[in-house]
């Protein structure tokens, strides 16, 4: 059980500008931001406080008097694992308020592009749920709400629907699977600041840690985007404050608002990279290298898999070939992928290569656009790839890489895939066993254990991603086509 | 015969699991147990103070709290409060601390099958974290038969198609703190007997004892796992206080 720290303690230090934990009053603790498997999930710590927030969609009937706009639904858990004062059961006067600012900054500031939901006016609307659970209380539930609400909107992808029938009024939702989901529109991100007072008011702090908020007469959040929109003011408690302290705080918060922002959004963008190569991984997934089912059997796992290995292919043709963009993004990841193969793996290839039947060819060929005449090789670099997406092992990086390398050339040479060749296949040897050897100098956790918690795999993916990028560069550079 | 699962694995092998422990500042102890796709946190606070009619002069009260990861709790949640309060009453030391509350509070964080297991296990690490005086751990897995097949640790896919479906749970290995010098026959003396078994669908009585068999394999495996991955983190904190 924490002790209440005393009042005068706290006032005292902070009229010298000392806060409890060692910040400056108007400096704000730095948060991280992890995305979940799924679509639509994120976690955010900021300082102690840990909020994971759910975002979930279905097709509902609209409101009868806004017929065109979609639903949004916010529901926010005080879960008592936050802390032990928190109930279960119907949520209390601080997580009511905690829903109706995030609401209200979404909904009402016309964040959320509500008129993009509506599938068939008045009959039926995306309903979209936001649910916050507060894992643990660290002080300032409000702002961190706001960005992991934030981040899982920004992740979550609606599933796509057309509409069919006689009467054109039925609705059919496509699987993820055959069509890929669409992202929401968010035209900007309302991000929250909330700034504590103490004293007659005169004493302000902005992000109150746990201890800070036992102690503090009042609460002012202000909820603005980077355009410098204010899309929610809202203050609470007893103690009044002077006008000209609210404008101190609007500026501190729009000068803040930026930062946060590009973070934010840079969070994203790093899951929506890691997320395209998951996707294009789940297409391999009978070649996992963790497995050790492939040591006992795998003979037996390759040959029943034949038809599904042709079965995954051509849908990895039919999802990249509605979306070109998607294509050659996964082209790219493709290449990146191929640094990390096993050698367990090239043992499989050179036995299995003789097995592939001619009904594979044919969506590799689409895939990768090469020409017709060049077959065998084609079959070579996709079996490859096939093999190399799910190798975990950096250990054996450097010699399989190398061996991989040398082979990866004269594929290209002979049939020169068009997509292909613009991102990294004429790659030069030393090069990539240089970036490969600062790769795994890197201190990164040994890709052997698995990552203790999803903060350093996506920090593993991060800097993975980036090191790609790097070598893609440095490579486009070399070889300007 | 090849046996086809969707994630590639074969019938007896086992997600990879992770265990994070004491991630909650707030908790006296927490633990994140994940198997792949299946994650669940787990949150303790206890002993506490308790008070009304609901104390047990006798002993601590155990009760645990199931959210799940949207909507409000229904009976399948009570179900699995319910199931998961009597095993956890079997490990934990009650009558250590009269007249307290123990709260165990999980939180699934993503479902792709076998979250009560997953649950189970976390509640277990997340007591551990608390430092609740605990009688031994408790590893649990679940097995699916379908065609008299045994699939061990089922993902959501699997376990929409079967034909049973059993959840099992079993003693970890005790760990004696003296040498066990010619003290058993047996070269592993783990305690033998289940704890808590929940089954779902049919089961003739072969695939039953059959899975009983393979899940008490696993689940060696599984307090394996928990066990050191205790230890490491025990190391960690040793070499923290050391250095």
């Amino acid at each position: 059980m924490s002790m209440t720290p005393s009042t005068e303690f706290l006032l005292a230090a902070l009229r010298e500008d000392q806060r409890l934990d060692g910040r400056k009053p108007f400096e704000s603790r730095s948060f991280t931001v992890d995305f979940g498997r799924e679509d639509g999930t994120a976690e955010v710590q900021l300082g102690q406080t840990r909020i994971m927030c759910i975002v979930t969609s279905q097709l509902s009937q609209p409101y009868p008097d806004q017929p065109n706009e979609g639903i949004l639904m916010v529901y926010t858990e005080f879960s008592p694992m936050a802390d032990s004062n928190f109930e279960g059961g119907r949520p209390g006067e601080s997580a009511t308020e905690v829903e109706r600012l995030i609401k209200r900054s979404l909904r009402d500031s016309k964040a959320l592009d509500m008129e993009s939901l509506c599938v068939l006016a008045g009959k039926a609307v995306w309903s979209i749920r936001v649910d916050i659970h507060v894992i643990d209380n660290g002080g300032n539930l409000i702002d961190a709400a706001s960005i992991a609400a934030l981040a899982a909107l920004l992740s979550f992808r609606v599933p796509e629907c057309s509409i069919a029938g006689a009467e054109r009024q039925d609705v059919i939702i496509h699987a993820p699977e055959v069509r890929e989901p669409v992202p929401l529109i968010i035209h900007y991100l309302p991000i929250a600041f909330t700034f504590g007072f103490f004293g007659n008011g005169e004493l302000l702090v902005i992000d109150p840690s746990y201890k800070e908020e036992l102690l503090m007469r009042g609460r002012l959040t202000i909820i603005l985007n980077v355009h410098g929109d204010i899309c929610a003011i809202q203050k609470g408690g007893s103690v009044g404050i002077n006008s000209c302290d609210i404008l101190r705080c609007l500026q501190i918060a729009s000068a803040k608002v930026e930062d946060v922002t590009s973070f934010l959004r840079k969070a994203v963008e790093d899951y929506e990279l890691e997320r395209t190569q998951r996707r294009v991984k789940k297409q391999y997934r009978l070649f996992d290298a963790e497995s050790t089912a492939l040591d006992i059997d795998f003979q037996g796992n390759y040959f029943v898999k034949d038809d599904t290995v042709a079965n995954m292919l051509n849908a990895l043709v039919l999802e990249s070939s509605s979306d070109d963009s998607s294509e050659t993004e996964d082209a790219v990841n493709i290449s990146e992928c191929q640094n990390l193969k096993s050698v367990k793996q090239e043992e499989m290839k050179a036995q299995k290569l003789p097995e592939l039947e001619p009904p594979v060819q044919i969506p590799v060929q689409q895939f990768f656009s090469v020409r017709t005449d060049q077959r065998e090789d084609v079959d070579e670099l996709s079996m490859d790839i096939v093999l190399s997406l799910n190798a975990h092992d950096f250990e054996d990086v450097q010699e399989s890489a190398a061996r991989h390398v040398h082979s990866r050339c004269l594929v290209s040479e002979s049939c020169k895939p068009m997509s292909l060749s613009q991102h990294n296949l004429q790659i030069d040897d030393a090069k990539l066993r240089a970036d490969v050897g600062s790769l795994k100098s890197d201190g990164l956790p040994s890709s052997r254990n698995k990552p203790q918690s999803l903060v350093d795999a996506i920090k593993w993916n991060n800097v993975k991603s980036k090191k790609a990028a790097a070598i893609k560069a440095r490579l486009s550079l070399k070889n300007p086509i | 015969m090849v046996h086809d699962r969707p994630d590639g694995r074969n019938p007896n092998q086992l997600r990879p699991l992770v265990c994070a422990r004491g991630l909650l500042h707030r908790a006296d102890g927490s633990a994140r147990w994940s198997q792949d796709n299946t994650i669940v946190i787990a949150a303790v606070y206890g002993p506490k103070a308790i008070s009304g009619r609901r104390e047990n002069p006798a002993r601590a009260v155990l009760e645990v709290i199931w959210k799940p990861k949207m909507g409000m709790a229904g009976p399948s949640e009570r179900e699995a409060e319910f199931i998961l309060k009597r095993t956890l009453e079997y490990i934990v030391l009650t009558a250590m601390h009269p007249n307290t509350a123990i709260s165990v509070i999980i939180q699934v964080v993503s479902d792709d099958g076998g979250a009560l297991s997953c649950a189970m296990n976390a509640a277990c690490s997340a007591l551990v974290d608390a430092g609740i005086p605990l009688k031994g751990l408790i590893a649990v897995t679940c097995a699916v038969d379908k065609d008299g097949v045994i699939y061990l640790d089922p993902i959501n896919k699997e376990e929409k198609e079967f034909h049973g479906h059993a959840c099992l749970v079993f003693p970890g290995k005790p760990m004696s703190s003296f040498a066990p010098a010619g003290l058993a026959l047996d070269s592993e003396p783990i305690e033998r007997g289940i704890v808590t078994s929940v089954t779902k669908g049919i089961l003739s009585a072969e695939d039953y004892l059959n899975c009983l068999e393979r899940s008490r394999a696993a689940s060696v495996k599984i307090a394996e796992f928990a066990r050191s991955s205790l230890e490491k983190a025990q190391r960690g904190v040793e070499l923290v206080v050391a250095s």
